[in-house]
Formats: C-alpha cells, sequence, structure tokens
C-alpha cells in the first residue's frame, strides 16, 4: 500500500507543481521577458 | 503453429502495417534535422506524455518487473517505485531548462557556457555508452520473444526487429518514432489495464483480496528481503533507478520536441500519469501471475520469470489474449529501441560530427546525411550485439544503464545548469568518472563476476554501484572544477541562468 501511495503521491506532486506554474511562474517569467 | 502464435503474428502484423504507413506519411515531413531530430518542436503535451511513457516503459518494465514481483514478491516492487519516483525529479530540474537551453541532446546544455569539443565528446560518449547497454537487452529479449511465440530462428528476429526500426528512425526521424511510441503507449497500457482487470475479477475486484491469496500461497511475499536484502543495495538501486531517468538520453531527447518550457512541463504530468497508472497495474499483474500460474510454472518457462505476464494472460484470457500480449510487448520493444538509435544517432551528427568534427559549421543536408548514415550504423550495431549476446544473461544491462546514466549524465547536466563555477574540466572528468566508475563496479560485482564470468567470489558485494558512483561523479566534478577554474565559464552563467528560466 505505501509503494501504490508513493506513486499516485509522486503524481500528485507534479500535479501541484505544474498547477502552480502554470498560474504564478509563467506569470512571472512574462512580465520578466517583458523588461528584457 | 499453436494458436497464440496465430494471434500474436495477427496483431504483431497489423501493428507494423499501421506503423510503417505512418513511417511513409512522416517521411514526407521529415526534410531537415529539426524534423529528423526533434519532430520541428510541433508534438503536444498531450502526445509527448504518451510518447515518453511509451519511450520510459521498456519490455524490462512490463516483463521484468511482472516477474520479479510474482517471483520475489513485495521486492520486486521496488523497481516499479524507482522507475516512478525518477519523474518528479525529471519535473522540478530537468524538463523546462534542458527546452529552454538545448537544441537535439543533453550536451547542448552540458556544453552551452563551457568550450564545446571536449564536453561534446564527453557526453556523446556517456549517451552512446547508455544507449549501446540498453539497446543489447531490448534486442536479446526481442529475439527471445519472437522466437517462443513466431516460431523464427533467433537470428532472423534480431534482424526483423533491427530492419523495422531503421525503417521507422531513418525515414520517419522523431515523427515517425514519437507515433510509433504513442501507439506502442496506448497499447501497452490497454493490454496491461484489461490483464489487471481479468486478475482483479478474480478476486471480486478487491487488491486486498489478491494480496492475500499471495500472502498465504507464498507464505511472506508481502514481506521485504527477497531480491534486495541489504539497505545499502536498496539505496543504491533506488538512487540508480530515481536520478537514471534524468540521465536517459532518449527520454531528454523528447523535450525538444515540444514547442516550449510550459508544454515540456505539462508533458511529464501527462507521462508520469500514464507511468504511474501502468507501474500501480504491475503490482496486480505480478502478485496475479504469483497466485493464478504459480511460481513454479513461471520460473520453469523463464528463469528470470519474464514469463510471468504472457502466462497470465494465457491462463486468463486464452491463446488469442496471449497473442495480443505478446504482439504488445514486442511492439514494446520496437518503440523503445527505435528511441534509443535515434538518440545515438543525434550524438553522433549533432554532437561529435556537427559539433567537434566541423567545429558548428556544418550545413542542413549534411548534418541530415550524417544522421541517416549514424541510424544505420547504430541498427547494424544493435543486431550485431543482439546475436553475439544470444544466451546470455543480460537483464543487468538495463540497472547498468541507468547507473551509468545517473552517475555519467545527470551530475554534470545538473551542475551545468546550477552551478557558475562548474568547468569544462570539471564536466569531462565528471562525466568519465561516471562512465567508467559504473562499468568497473558492475564487472566487480557478483552480478558479472560471479554470475557471468563464474567466479567464486565478487570483489564487491554491491551489486548496484549508484550510490557510490553518482556522489563520486559529483564530487569529481566539484573538485575538478575548483581546481581547475574557468573565468569564461563563470561569465556566461547569467546569461544561461536567464535564458534557461525565459526562454531565448
Amino acid at each position: 500500500v505505501l509503494g501504490a501511495l508513493l506513486i499516485v503521491l509522486a503524481a500528485v506532486l507534479i500535479a501541484i507543481y505544474v498547477r502552480w506554474a502554470n498560474r504564478r511562474y509563467d506569470a512571472e517569467v512574462a512580465v520578466l521577458r517583458g523588461k528584457r | 503453429m499453436s494458436d497464440h502464435s496465430d494471434a500474436a503474428i495477427v496483431f504483431f502484423l497489423g501493428f507494423v502495417a499501421v506503423t510503417l504507413v505512418i513511417t511513409y506519411w512522416a517521411a514526407r515531413r521529415t526534410r531537415s534535422t529539426a524534423a529528423f531530430f526533434a519532430a520541428e518542436g510541433r508534438i503536444s503535451a498531450g502526445q509527448n506524455g504518451l510518447a515518453l511513457a511509451g519511450d520510459y516503459m521498456s519490455a524490462a518494465s512490463f516483463l521484468g518487473i511482472a516477474g520479479l514481483v510474482a517471483t520475489s514478491g513485495f521486492d520486486g516492487l521496488i523497481y516499479s517505485i524507482g522507475f516512478l519516483v525518477g519523474w518528479p525529479v525529471v519535473t522540478f530540474v530537468i524538463a523546462e531548462p534542458l527546452r529552454n537551453l538545448g537544441t537535439y541532446t543533453f550536451a547542448d546544455v552540458v556544453a552551452y557556457r563551457l568550450r564545446q569539443r571536449p564536453v561534446r565528446i564527453a557526453a556523446a560518449t556517456g549517451t552512446l555508452v547508455v544507449v549501446t547497454i540498453y539497446l543489447i537487452p531490448q534486442m536479446v529479449g526481442a529475439g527471445n520473444l519472437i522466437r517462443l511465440l513466431f516460431g523464427l530462428d533467433y537470428e532472423t528476429a534480431v534482424i526483423s526487429v533491427g530492419a523495422v526500426m531503421l525503417c521507422y528512425v531513418l525515414f520517419g526521424g522523431m515523427i515517425a518514432t514519437t507515433w510509433v511510441q504513442i501507439i506502442k503507449a496506448v497499447l501497452l497500457l490497454t493490454g496491461a489495464i484489461g490483464l489487471a482487470l481479468m486478475v482483479l475479477w478474480r478476486f471480486e475486484g478487491s487488491p486486498l483480496a489478491l494480496f492475500g491469496a499471495a500472502s498465504e500461497r507464498y507464505p511472506g511475499a508481502l514481506a521485504p528481503g527477497k531480491l534486495v536484502s541489504s539497505p545499502l543495495e536498496a539505496v543504491s538501486l533506488g538512487l540508480a533507478l530515481m536520478f537514471g531517468t534524468a540521465g536517459l538520453p532518449h527520454i531528454l531527447m523528447r523535450f525538444y520536441t515540444v514547442p516550449d518550457a510550459p508544454t515540456a512541463r505539462r508533458s511529464v504530468f501527462y507521462a508520469t500519469c500514464v507511468i504511474g497508472l501502468f507501474y500501480l497495474v504491475t503490482f496486480i499483474l505480478g502478485f496475479g501471475a504469483s497466485v493464478l500460474v504459480g511460481r513454479e510454472a513461471i520460473v520453469a518457462a523463464d528463469k528470470g520469470g519474464n514469463m510471468a505476464a504472457p502466462l497470465l494472460a494465457l491462463e486468463l484470457g486464452g491463446s488469442g489474449f496471449l497473442g495480443f500480449i505478446a504482439a504488445v510487448a514486442f511492439a514494446t520493444i520496437l518503440a523503445v529501441v527505435a528511441g534509443l538509435t535515434l538518440s545515438g544517432a543525434a550524438a553522433l551528427s549533432h554532437d561529435l560530427w556537427g559539433q567537434v568534427v566541423r567545429r558548428g559549421q556544418v550545413d542542413e543536408r549534411e548534418q541530415l546525411l550524417v544522421a541517416r548514415i549514424a541510424t544505420i550504423g547504430l541498427a547494424v550495431i544493435a543486431i550485431v550485439l543482439g546475436i553475439a549476446f544470444r544466451g546470455q544473461n543480460v537483464a543487468f544491462m538495463v540497472g547498468l544503464a541507468f547507473a551509468i546514466a545517473a552517475s555519467a549524465n545527470f551530475p554534470a547536466l545538473l551542475m551545468s545548469m546550477t552551478w557558475r563555477r562548474f568547468t569544462t574540466a570539471g564536466a569531462v572528468s565528471s562525466m568519465v568518472t561516471g562512465v567508467v566508475s559504473a562499468i568497473v563496479l558492475i564487472t566487480l560485482s557478483p552480478t558479472v563476476w560471479v554470475d557471468l564470468l563464474k567466479n567464486e567470489e565478487a570483489i564487491i558485494s554491491l551489486k548496484n554501484p549508484g550510490v557510490i558512483t553518482m556522489p563520486l561523479a559529483f564530487v569529481v566534478g566539484i573538485v575538478v572544477s575548483l581546481v581547475f577554474p574557468e573565468p569564461d565559464a563563470d561569465a556566461r552563467f547569467e546569461e544561461a541562468e536567464a535564458r534557461m528560466h525565459l526562454g531565448a
């Protein structure tokens, strides 16, 4: 069960990161790109 | 010829026919190096996610892990988990910077602010060693599988695999290879999930009932210690599997096929979901095979346990379903071999010919020609090695490929992106140390020294060298960089960092 949880956790971690990056990180990058 | 052979032939020929039609379509679009190596960066996140999964889920995953779980119980799962948990590393550290800094190979990134020629030679060597070592078990596996199922002799089987793969890569380049991997990933997932559902059907849909039955039939099946007895060995294997993923050249190359870094990021998420689902299913397949087929029958069919999934398919779905699973396993090998060959051809054509021999002064036509010649050369090498290693136990080679990728490619890639004071000398010494130490330690380990070379006792007891070779590669890279500083590389760090985050 722990093994299965670890696999699910890996996907969940990536999902959280992708959501954050799509919303926040990309917006910040766009601002920085505009300043270049 | 048996029923399952007929079914396997029908499914397999269907797969080859469809993929060759795709190759013909792709060939008409493959007229530049950008198309040949990177599908012109036009692959979507969903497509690349499936293709990454197709590239990653090798026959070793499908046949090998199901077999290990069936014969060794709980410990077999270290492979499922180790292979999967490498993907967060790829997401957080590698995917986006790689897409922003490179063009076709990971050497583009390592060499970005360093001296091109020495770094390209070392990186291409690391790539070619990993590709060659990873190709051997795929070709041997394909030869054995076809011989067993289709009744062809081993040499003909290996040559057939090489010839079909050559068609994909030579004519269709990355576009055809991507679609072969997408189709293979869908087929593999469908077959594995179908088989798992059949297993669960026998246990009223409850995985816990299945695990209980496995534990009842083979007491201790759910306890650790059968396959990996020492904690150090477990950590070492885990390190190689986790960080090796982030250093496999054919996986890294896939990030150049998408238009930008956000798409690369999303594609890793899709890939992780597909691969995670697949590895969760291997739990069911492995324990299902041990209960429904029996360890004795699995080991009698193949000492390494690789026939666990096919025998389970025969038990639950009859000869027709076995034929389908066999064809899926074969398609799996073909797709992985195509991806490996393409990354090897990129290292030879882009890194060695384009940047080392021609010092960056190479036109499109010439580079494409060299890439195609390299593809033919690699296909011939794959066939020759597949035939040469006939009958050998080559299972350790997948672990060796991951150990080299984790020790030679990953440390250099990570340090080049994140450490300002990393130098050309540091990169080269780190990559050379990673390759040489991994090969030497594996050779001296029980896997090769005792099992293969038939010596009485191994010089080193550790079967997986990652826990030594990976830190060693980091230490050597750091020490050499500090001893031989490179002001030019230091000065270019800001530019590289900006490009890594903001893109070109």
